[in-house]
């Protein structure tokens, strides 16, 4: 059995790259999916990816609470996507190793759908860039990734109440500006049902 | 502007990038050093430029620590070497009295002069006390020797500034002088 997060970051901090190897296993789809609904852009989000993994290495002096690995991890990438050219300069040397994509099966099928996820994507962040910087972060994370308020509060370095009171004028916000946003598309969660509480 | 705000659903890593970004992760990590990783490119040339600047304050606090202010010292210099470093304010720990049989040397407490000042006591550094040195003179400058009780080997004389003591130890040392240490006060 995998060793549990405190434990892999523990080894992380002492140096243990495998341990912090296995910490990337098991959260990248999460921060790949966060930062692709910051950017919208697949590829980008690919690398903001690495960007967010090799600033949370270099970081590792951090203490963190149990089980708080991937809150703080969602925090970096806040920042990471915040300063994205900043970060990517850090790292530019690291990102150009980058291995090219391996040939593989066809998958146009996937392709396609990511391709409407990036359109997608588009549109939800118009509606979402009309929020303050600061509130669109608490709502991305408390209502696109269900993110407790102690969680977002440890991953945006905020009290809880101060997540909470902006969360609360975001949804306000979103509803005012555009009351008849939202239409259900399958299984795809949408900015209407986000704002409910 | 559409109102079709749907959020895609999650997706993984297109297929075998997952392995491959954590493979060069992984190699990323492992091949850290401090000048990729701890500082960043943009902050280089600050660091640059601010090493001279370093430089240049370390050595003036030296200097400062070395040279004369006002007619006050904050050092003692022998021919062996730095044998007191104080800080006006603060005197120097006396050591321990020297005992030889029932004679016993206690060193002389820290003078305070006029320019707040400390003048620091001679450590005992051999267990016999020498004889009193003479008395330097040189035209009508005159430094004197420090206590007759001081057990040391090195003998001391006093001066008012460093630059008097380190004319005064080239001097004795062409001189072949017994006199091998000048203490500053």
């Amino acid at each position: 059995m995998e060793p549990d997060d405190s434990i892999l970051w523990a080894r992380s901090r002492a140096g243990d790259a495998d341990a912090f190897t296995a910490l990337f296993r098991r959260h990248a789809k999460a921060i790949y999916n966060y930062c692709f609904r910051r950017i919208g852009d697949w590829a980008s989000a690919e690398d903001a990816l690495s960007v967010v993994f090799l600033e949370a290495w270099r970081r590792r002096d951090k203490e963190l609470p149990p089980e708080k690995v991937l809150p703080w991890l969602y925090g970096i990438a806040t920042n990471v996507l915040r300063n994205r050219q900043r970060a990517e300069r850090r790292f530019r040397a690291a990102l150009a190793r980058v291995p090219e994509p391996l040939p593989q099966a066809d998958f146009s099928g996937e392709t396609d759908d990511r391709l409407d996820d990036e359109r997608s994507m588009q549109h939800a962040l118009v509606a979402l860039s009309q929020l303050p910087r600061r509130e669109q972060d608490v709502f991305v994370l408390c209502a696109w990734f269900e993110l407790s308020y102690e969680d977002a509060a440890l991953a945006l370095d905020l009290p809880v109440g101060t997540v909470r009171s902006r969360l609360s004028r975001a949804r306000q916000r979103l509803r005012e500006l555009d009351p008849g946003c939202g239409h259900e598309q399958g299984r795809t969660a949408t900015v209407r049902e986000a704002l409910e509480p | 502007m559409t109102n079709d705000y749907s959020i895609p659903p999650l997706r993984d890593l297109p297929p075998g990038r997952l392995a491959q970004r954590a493979q060069h992760l992984h190699a990323e990590i492992s091949r850290e050093t401090p000048s990729r990783f701890t500082i960043p490119r943009f902050a280089m040339p600050r660091l640059r430029l601010a090493r001279p600047v370093v430089v240049a304050l370390v050595a003036a606090i030296v200097m400062l620590a070395l040279v004369p202010i006002g007619g006050a010292s904050l050092a003692t210099r022998a021919i062996n070497g730095i044998t007191g470093i104080w800080t006006p304010g603060s005197p120097p720990p006396a050591p321990a009295p020297y005992q030889q049989g029932d004679k016993v040397w206690t060193t002389p407490p820290p003078t305070v002069s006029g320019s707040s000042q400390f003048s620091p006591p001679a450590g005992w550094s051999a267990p016999q006390p020498p004889a009193a040195p003479p008395a330097y003179q040189q035209g009508e400058k005159v430094w004197t020797t420090t206590p007759p009780t001081e057990p040391q080997t090195t003998t001391t004389i006093t001066c008012t500034t460093p630059s008097d003591a380190a004319n005064l130890l080239a001097k004795l040392e062409k001189e072949g002088s017994s006199i091998t240490a000048v203490q500053c006060r």
